[in-house]
């Protein structure tokens, strides 16, 4: 690889919450590095630090140890608006204040970019067309927001954070409300926005075989500490997902000749451990 | 950095300091007497809450914020030169026509400046609130605070009146004659003991309202050859604090305004049905007496000693004929 | 899907006609009611007089033919009383709906963090004290020492309510909230037993706090344009954040808002605002409270939009309301917006509470 640094490296990061020191942190000495370009895909059982690591990543939450660059430079360098032109944020669940047309909360994430004159330049009008493209949201331009389905709404969420043009696209559970027509249809719209733009996404993800299918590298989070999901051949390794997340797993090979990992209802379960 | 550099703007503000000091007491100092300026006609007073005020002459269109300022200024025979009264005013009853400035209690500013006065009375502590009197003084139109607290200021007040109209004379005449009044009270009570005398100004709830401690009714009621029984500062008195009193005579002020209290029995009989009081001596002894000229003692004019005439009348009957 | 996108090219935020007509609208509501009151009074100043007296005070041209008292009635009494409306309307419409999108709180109007309390408090202590500072008292910058008091009581009590609040992690907002229910108890309990050893001052304070602008004067109005004028021009500099914060603090913080900096900078300018018109006037109420929330469910909750509609349709109807009070007999304003505001706002929660703010 050439000099370019990579879009964002934890080394060594611990982090945690107020009032949960002397209990083990949240995220236990991770390190990570995320290349330009590169589709990430985090997993793992509930509270293993999922959110954490993306709200590190985003700078929100402010590590107790460790490094945290982006872009080559270490994150507490980076001023709100210019971490904010770079990377951008779904959250799980947002409400979107009524009143609002799509278009006009869509261009929120030129909030970033903006000169702080009083209008929207057309440079605003253009990337709030494209982002609603990129998300599959052309048509909802106009619609005020408070008419939407829950699918509607979290592809204009999508669109918000496309506005901003970021580098670096951190996705906390996108397909939550999803039906899977428009899971795949998301994932798809993220791998075009990997090679159309070079933008680097972490997405966490709960279902394993999407994962493994659309991302090119799976990590596993398992009690604060990162591990690489995969190993030889495997996307993700059926054992150690198996650890992470305390229910058996199988792979199957389907009729196409694709490796998929699956859990089987009436096997019995480890009690300790969350179910996914 | 040192002190040579920090005196220079000390003592600065110390002279300044000094000097607004000495001009604010310098415009505070009160002097009884009246300067004037014959040459230009103009005269300078000081009025009841220390307020020196210039008149370019003589007032002659007199805008009164009382009733006891309006019967000020009609007892020296200047009635005509009233431009605004308050709805109150009632007394003489040519006043009843005037404009009204005064409305509820509300200074109508608007009102007050399309009357074009040269001349504004107000009424002290705050019965013309003192942002009023502010926004009067802005609009550049001369105004007495009037606040008499004793006879002998009510006849102050009316020299006051009669120097800016320039009624001095009558002025004189008129307190003149309230003295030999007064007097003639004085001798007639004089020697006769004095009995406990409780004034009822207001009654609600338990609490009555009467002449506060040290108060102008208070000397009144001492005038006319009674003791009074006082309230707080504010003449405010509990139940139990007038039980401990236990008046020997009863005035009842409010029977000035509520036509139930006229007759002395049915007086008798309402005050007896209020709790704790039909153990008072004045019940008692049934020396509960109607009081229908509450107006003229609580209004500090001079008619006051018309009140003081009816409180004497009412309290030692038999010393009058 | 490409053929299937909106034909309709995208126009960012409200359209210059919308704009336009809301604000235009506002405008001339405005002028209307400000000439109308005016030219109404308990006397009678001809309303051609009227025009001619304030052209000729403002721009110089005419000669008089009026008589001296009905341009010391309009000049001084009445228009003064009318751009003080003005003023105190904007200010409190403005910092209410800024306070509605800090604290995401529909409930939320100008006073809640303490001002009103702190400012009541101030000037009450100044109304009973009249003998306290006698040099001060002689009137300060023309503006008076009620006035100075209630204006700095509003912005101590501010800077306490945020001072208290105040936490590791930033200042939230339910901990704002609370604080500054507290520390107005605290407050308000200062002014009552203030109003119950008032005596007979109590007339007076009662007054103060029923809110009037009836001491609306040329220089106190040259004290409090500047602040109320200056907050709305810098608080309207931050729509897109105020817009941003309705997403939530945190997404507003993903879009690179310091959430933590705008809050201490709006507080502080709508605070401004606020004390700088409870000097004027006393604590007014249901203006900061309904104008926004009308204003919302109008026209939406773009604040590119409603902040400048809060100004102009929450000075109209400040200057609406005092007419209503004066030609009522001089009861205070205070009353009138309380008779207005009441009905409007229960018309507004049985339209389903009109658009809800996003916590």
């Amino acid at each position: 690889m050439s000099g370019i640094p990579p879009v964002a490296e934890l080394t060594g990061v611990s982090a945690g919450y107020r009032g949960s020191e002397g209990r083990r942190p949240v995220l236990d000495r991770v390190d990570l590095r995320v290349a330009r370009g590169e589709l990430l895909a985090v997993l793992g059982s509930n509270g293993s630090g999922k959110t954490t690591l993306l709200r590190v990543l985003a700078g929100t939450l402010r590590a107790t140890s460790g490094a945290v660059e982006l872009f080559g430079r270490p994150i507490g360098e980076w001023s709100r608006t210019e971490i904010a032109r770079r990377v951008a944020v779904l959250p799980q669940s947002l409400e979107l204040p009524a009143g609002f047309i799509v278009a006009d909360v869509v261009a929120m994430g030129r909030i970033p970019h903006a000169r702080d004159a009083f209008g929207s330049g057309p440079d605003d009008e253009r990337a709030v067309e494209v982002a609603l493209r990129d998300a599959g949201a052309s048509e909802l331009a106009h619609r005020p927001v408070s008419e939407l389905s829950g699918g509607e709404r979290q592809r204009v969420i999508i669109a918000m954070a496309l506005a901003q043009e970021p580098a670096l696209l951190l996705l906390d559970e996108p397909t939550l409300h999803l039906d899977l027509a428009r899971q795949l249809e998301l994932v798809r719209a993220l791998r075009r926005l990997r090679d159309a733009r070079q933008v680097a996404v972490v997405a966490v993800l709960h279902d394993l075989n999407v994962a493994a299918d659309y991302a090119d590298r799976c990590v596993l989070l398992d009690g604060g500490r990162l591990l690489a999901a995969g190993s030889e051949g495997h996307a993700i390794d059926p054992e150690l997902a198996r650890r992470a997340f305390g229910v058996p797993i199988e792979e199957a090979v389907t009729s196409a000749g694709r490796r998929v990992l699956t859990t089987a209802v009436s096997v019995p379960q480890r009690t300790d451990g969350d179910q996914t | 950095m040192g002190t040579p550099r920090r005196t220079p703007t000390l003592a600065r503000v110390t002279l300044l300091l000094i000097a607004v000091l000495v001009s604010a007491c310098t415009a505070s100092s009160t002097s009884s007497s009246p300067s004037q300026s014959s040459a230009t006609g103009s005269v300078t007073l000081t009025d009841d809450a220390g307020r020196e005020v210039t008149l370019a002459g003589p007032a002659q269109r007199i805008v009164s914020l009382a009733p006891s300022n309006t019967e000020i200024v009609c007892a020296l025979d200047a009635c005509d030169r009233l431009v605004g009264v308050t709805d109150f005013d009632d007394f003489p009853t040519e006043v009843v026509d005037l404009p009204k400035v005064v409305v509820q209690t509300q200074v109508d500013l608007e009102r007050l400046v399309a009357a074009e006065p040269d001349l504004v009375l107000a009424a002290g502590n705050e019965l013309t609130p003192s942002s009023v009197i502010e926004r009067i003084e802005d609009l550049g139109v001369p105004i007495l605070v009037l606040y008499p607290e004793s006879l002998d200021e009510v006849y102050a007040d009316i020299e006051l009146v009669g120097d800016a109209i320039d009624r001095r004379a009558e002025a004189n005449e008129l307190v003149d004659g309230l003295r030999v009044r007064v007097a003639a009270v004085e001798d007639a009570v004089a020697g006769v003991s004095a009995p406990l005398t409780l004034y009822e100004v207001f009654h609600a709830e338990g609490t009555t309202y009467t002449a506060g401690e040290g108060s102008f009714l208070a000397s009144l009621l001492a005038l006319a050859g009674a003791e009074p029984v006082t309230g707080d500062a504010e003449g405010v008195m509990g139940a139990e604090e007038l039980a401990a009193a236990d008046p020997e005579l009863i005035l009842l002020g409010t029977a000035s305004y509520d036509s139930a209290l006229a007759d002395p029995a049915a007086a008798l009989d309402a005050v007896r049905a209020r709790p704790g009081w039909g153990e008072l001596a004045a019940v008692r002894d049934g020396n509960v007496i109607p009081y229908l000229a509450d107006i003229v003692t609580t209004r500090p004019g001079p008619r006051i000693v018309d009140g003081l005439e009816a409180l004497a009348r009412a309290i030692h009957p038999d010393r009058f004929d | 899907m490409r053929a299937a996108a909106a034909a309709r090219p995208i126009t960012l935020g409200p359209s210059i006609g919308r704009s336009t007509a809301v604000l235009g609208g506002g405008a001339l509501l405005l002028v209307a009611v400000a000439l109308v009151s005016v030219a109404v009074g308990t006397t009678g100043v001809g309303a051609a007089d009227a025009g001619a007296i304030v052209l000729h005070r403002l721009l110089g041209i005419g000669s008089p033919t009026w008589p001296a008292a009905s341009e010391t009635i309009i000049w001084e009494l009445r228009l003064p009383r009318v751009v003080g409306g003005m003023l105190v309307g904007a200010g409190l419409a403005c910092a209410g709906t800024v306070f509605q999108a800090l604290l995401r709180n529909p409930m939320a109007d100008p006073y809640v963090i303490g001002t009103a309390a702190g400012a009541s408090l101030g000037a009450v202590a100044a109304l009973l004290v009249p003998g306290l500072l006698p040099i001060v008292g002689v009137g300060w910058l023309g503006l008076g020492v009620v006035q100075v008091f209630a204006f700095v009581g509003g912005v101590v009590a501010v800077t306490v309510v945020f001072a208290v609040a105040r936490g590791q992690g930033g200042t939230p907002v339910v901990t704002l909230l609370l604080a500054g229910y507290a520390i107005s108890s605290l407050l308000s309990a200062g002014v009552a037993l203030l109003m119950f050893v008032s005596g007979d001052r109590l007339a007076a304070v009662v007054m103060w706090l029923l809110g009037s602008l009836g001491g609306a004067s040329w220089p106190r109005l040259a004290f409090a344009a500047p602040l109320i004028v200056g907050s709305f021009v810098l608080i309207l500099l931050r729509w897109r954040r105020l817009n941003a914060l309705l997403l939530g603090e945190e997404q507003a913080g993903h879009l690179g808002v310091d959430v933590e900096r705008e809050k201490r900078i709006l507080t502080g300018l709508a605070a401004l605002a606020t004390s700088a018109g409870v000097a004027i006037s006393g604590t007014i109420g249901f203006v900061g409270l309904v104008v926004p929330h009308l204003l919302r469910f109008a026209f939406g909750p773009d604040h590119r939009l409603l902040l400048p509609a809060s100004m102009v349709y929450g000075a109209a109807l400040l200057v609406l309301a005092d007419l209503g009070a004066r030609v009522a007999g001089g009861i205070p304003v205070g009353i009138v917006t309380a008779l207005l505001g009441a009905p409007f706002f229960l018309w507004l929660l049985r339209r389903s509470l009109g658009p809800r703010l996003a916590p």
